[in-house]
C-alpha cells in the first residue's frame, strides 16, 4: 500500500511538472493573503438577457470560450515564497445562482478556479477573483461568453468589434504583468495618507452581502454631470462624497465627533487607457479624491470643484508611475521576498488593512460604457457590475452604463441602507429618476 | 411603477417597503404580479450566538479529551495490565478538560471562573500527591500556593474593575500585589525546606516597588498638575 501511495504522488508530481505556471501580477500578489469570507476579493459582472438562460447551452458556450483564455484556466497554489497560478485541465462549470453575490473563491470547489459563471433566470453572471484579473478582463470575458452563448442559441450576427473569436491564438502580451513593464526605477514614492472616515455599523454575517442597485437614465445623469462640467465617474464620486458628509453630520454630536476624518473615495483607473497594454490580468491603480469634513461642511458645488480639479491633476502618467514604483518596490524588496509565504501572509494582511484599505472611505469603480455589437445587444437587456466588497469600508459602489441606462450598484455589509438612502435621494434632488432594486 | 414617498425613488412592483428607508410602499389597486426578483431567494440562517459557539467548541474539546483519555488508558492497561503511570496523565487530562470547560462555559462570569479554577487546581494537586502514597507536600505547598494565587487573581480582577479609569493606579496596585505574592511564595517554599527566610523575593520587590510607588505618587500627586506630554516633549 505504501508503494501505491508513493507511486501515485510521484505520478502526480511528474504530471504537474508539465503544467504551465504563472506568477501573480503585481496587484494580484496581495489578494490571496488577505482573502477572507467577507474580504472575498471577488467582483461580479452580469448581463440580463431578454429570455431565460438555457443551462446546457451556457455550459457548452463556457467550454468553447475557456480555451481562448488559458490565463484564466488556472488554480491558485502556494509556493514557498509566493502564491502562483497553475494551469489546470479541469473544466469550469456554469452553476445556478444560489448564494449571495461575490462569495469567496474556494480552492476545493469546482476545480479550484478563480472565477465562476452563474445563471439565474434571465441573468448570466461572471465572478472573478482579483488575483486573476480586473474589471476590464471580466468584461471582455463576459462579452465573449455572451456572444458564444447567443451563437449557440442560433443568433447569426453574434460577433463584431470588441468580441474575441475562438480560433484566435492569445497574444503573449495578454499574459503579461503590465505593471512590471511600465515600471520606472529610482523615483520617489507617493506621500503617505492619513486614516480616512469609515462608515460605522454592525456587519451582517460572513457569506452574505446586501446589494442595492439604482437604475437611472444615462441621459439624465449625464446631463446633470455635464452641466457641472464633470464626467459620469466624477459626478457619482462627488454625490457620494456629499452623501457621506451628510451621513456624518446626521449623527448625534458625540458620535459625529468620533467619526470625523477625511472622506476619501478610491477611484480605480484603467491603466490600459494610459499605456498601450493588451494584458488580460490586473492593470489598474487608484486615485483618491476627497474632502475633509473637519474643516466645515462642503456644498455640492465645492465638492464638484475639488473632484474636478483633483482628477485632472492626479490622473497623470507621472503620478501613476509613482504608485507603480512603490508597489513594485514592495514586491522586489529582497527582505520581503525572502520571507516564507507563511509569515509573509500575515505581514501583507496587516499592510493591506492598516496601510491601504484604511486610507479610503469607499470605492467607486466605473466599468464604463459597455458596448455590444448590435446583433448581441438586441438580446441583452442590461449589464451590471458589483465591486468586490470590503468589511472595513462596509459599502462599495460599482457603476456600469449600458444602452441608455446607468446601473449604480452598492454592495454593503450593513442591513441599514443609510449611505444608499442619502446618495439616491441626492440624485432624485438633482431631478434624476431612480429605480431601486435589491437582493 | 410604485414610489417611495420618502426617498422619491421607484421600487420594484413586488416591494412591500422601500429598500433604502424601509417606509412601507403604498399600493394602488392590485399591481400586475409579473414582477420578477432580480436575485434568487436569499438563504439566511439565524447567526449563532456566542454562547452556542462556545458550547459547540466545548463539545469538540470534550471529544478530543475523551480520545486522549481512552488512548492513555488503553496503552497503560495493555503494557502493564493495570493503571500505573497512566493515573498522572489521566488526572492531567481530566483537569485540562475541566479547565477548558470552565473557560468556555463561564467566561462571562469572571469570579466563578477564578473560583472554579482554584477548585480544579487544588483537586488536581491533591490527587497527584495522593498517587505517591500519602498527602505530604499538598497541605504544606500545593493548597497554600494555589490559594494565594487565587487570592491575588481575585484582588487583581477587583482592582481592574474599580480602577478601570486610572491606569497608573491600576498598574501600581497590580505591581504591589505581584510583589506580595512573590514574598508569600518565597516564605512558603523556604519554610517547607526547613527555614523561613526571604531570598529571591527581596530582589523582585526591590526592583518593582519603586516603580509601584512612583506610579502611586504620580496618580495622587502629579496627575492633575503635570502634563506628561509637555514635560517629556521632544
Amino acid at each position: 500500500m505504501m508503494f501505491g501511495i508513493i507511486n501515485a504522488t510521484k505520478e502526480r508530481l511528474m504530471r504537474n511538472r508539465h503544467l504551465k505556471w504563472y506568477r501573480l501580477d503585481n496587484a494580484a500578489k496581495i489578494f490571496p493573503s488577505v482573502m477572507t469570507s467577507r474580504m472575498s476579493a471577488v467582483f461580479r459582472i452580469s448581463a440580463t438577457l431578454k429570455s431565460c438562460v438555457d443551462a446546457g447551452i451556457l455550459q457548452k458556450a463556457l467550454e468553447n470560450v475557456i480555451g481562448r483564455f488559458p490565463y484564466y484556466r488556472v488554480t491558485l497554489r502556494s509556493g514557498l515564497f509566493w502564491h502562483y497560478l497553475q494551469e489546470t485541465d479541469s473544466v469550469p462549470r456554469a452553476r445556478e445562482e444560489f448564494f449571495d453575490p461575490c462569495r469567496k473563491m474556494n480552492r476545493r470547489e469546482d476545480g479550484g478556479f478563480l472565477f465562476r459563471v452563474l445563471y439565474y433566470r434571465r441573468k448570466i453572471s461572471v465572478e472573478f477573483c482579483h488575483a486573476l484579473t480586473d474589471g476590464t478582463g471580466g468584461v471582455i470575458f463576459l462579452k465573449f461568453l455572451l456572444a458564444e452563448y447567443l451563437r449557440l442559441r442560433g443568433v447569426t450576427a453574434a460577433s463584431g468589434p470588441g468580441i474575441l473569436s475562438p480560433e484566435e491564438i492569445p497574444d503573449g502580451e495578454e499574459f503579461e504583468d503590465a505593471y512590471a513593464r511600465y515600471y520606472k526605477q529610482n523615483i520617489p514614492f507617493p506621500p503617505e495618507e492619513s486614516r480616512a472616515f469609515h462608515v460605522p455599523g454592525e456587519l451582517i454575517r460572513p457569506g452574505s452581502l446586501n446589494v442595492r442597485t439604482g437604475i437611472v437614465s444615462l441621459g439624465q445623469v449625464l446631463s446633470a454631470a455635464r452641466s457641472r462640467g464633470l464626467t459620469l465617474t466624477e459626478f457619482i464620486v462627488s454625490v457620494y462624497i456629499y452623501s457621506l458628509q451628510e451621513f456624518i453630520t446626521s449623527m448625534p454630536e458625540r458620535q459625529m465627533r468620533k467619526l470625523m476624518a477625511p472622506i476619501r473615495i478610491m477611484v480605480p483607473v484603467n491603466l490600459r487607457k494610459m499605456y498601450p497594454s493588451k494584458t488580460m490580468r490586473n492593470f489598474f491603480l487608484a486615485v483618491k479624491p476627497g474632502v475633509d469634513p473637519r474643516l466645515g461642511f462642503y456644498t455640492m458645488d465645492e465638492i464638484t470643484r475639488i473632484v474636478y480639479h483633483y482628477m485632472r491633476v492626479e490622473v497623470d502618467e507621472k503620478f501613476i508611475n509613482q504608485q507603480i514604483a512603490r508597489n513594485i518596490a514592495g514586491e522586489t524588496n529582497l527582505v520581503l521576498r525572502s520571507v516564507p509565504l507563511l509569515l509573509k501572509g500575515p505581514i501583507m494582511k496587516m499592510i493591506y488593512n492598516r496601510g491601504a484599505t484604511s486610507r479610503h472611505s469607499g470605492v467607486v469603480t466605473n466599468i464604463g460604457a459597455v458596448s455590444l455589437p448590435a446583433g448581441i445587444s438586441r438580446h441583452v437587456e442590461r449589464i451590471e457590475a458589483l465591486p468586490n466588497p470590503n468589511p472595513l469600508t462596509r459599502v462599495n459602489v460599482g457603476v456600469v452604463s449600458y444602452n441608455k441606462w446607468a446601473y449604480i450598484s452598492f454592495v454593503s455589509f450593513l442591513d441599514e441602507a443609510d449611505i444608499e438612502k442619502f446618495f439616491f435621494r441626492n440624485l432624485v434632488k438633482q431631478g434624476i429618476r431612480v429605480r431601486i432594486e435589491s437582493n | 411603477m410604485p414610489y417611495c414617498s420618502q426617498c422619491g425613488v421607484e421600487v420594484g412592483v413586488d416591494a412591500d417597503s422601500c429598500p433604502l428607508c424601509n417606509v412601507p410602499i403604498q399600493k394602488f389597486g392590485e399591481a400586475d404580479a409579473a414582477g420578477e426578483r432580480p436575485y434568487p431567494e436569499r438563504y439566511r440562517d439565524a447567526p449563532m450566538t456566542g454562547g452556542q459557539k462556545r458550547l459547540i467548541s466545548w463539545l469538540a474539546f470534550t471529544a478530543l479529551f475523551v480520545t486522549a483519555f481512552l488512548v492513555v488508558l488503553t496503552v497503560n492497561l495493555v503494557l502493564d495490565g493495570r493503571i500505573t503511570w497512566g493515573r498522572y496523565a489521566l488526572a492531567g487530562i481530566g483537569a485540562g478538560w475541566i479547565y477548558a470547560g470552565v473557560l468556555l462555559l463561564f467566561i462571562r462570569r469572571l469570579w466563578l471562573v477564578i473560583l472554579l479554577n482554584f477548585a480544579v487546581t487544588t483537586g488536581f494537586l491533591a490527587l497527584v500527591d495522593v498517587f505517591d502514597g500519602s498527602l505530604d507536600w499538598f497541605l504544606a505547598l500545593g493548597l497554600p500556593i494555589s490559594g494565594m494565587a487565587t487570592a491575588a487573581t481575585l484582588l487583581l480582577a477587583l482592582f481592574a474593575r474599580v480602577f478601570k479609569k486610572w491606569p497608573a493606579l491600576l498598574a501600581s496596585t497590580a505591581l504591589f500585589t505581584a510583589g506580595v505574592f512573590c514574598l508569600g511564595l518565597d516564605l512558603l517554599v523556604s519554610g517547607y525546606r526547613g527555614q523561613v527566610r526571604i531570598s529571591w523575593s527581596f530582589i523582585v520587590m526591590v526592583s518593582i516597588y519603586p516603580i509601584a510607588v512612583l506610579l502611586f505618587f504620580y496618580h495622587f500627586f502629579l496627575r492633575k498638575r503635570v502634563d506628561l506630554k509637555r514635560f517629556f516633549h521632544v
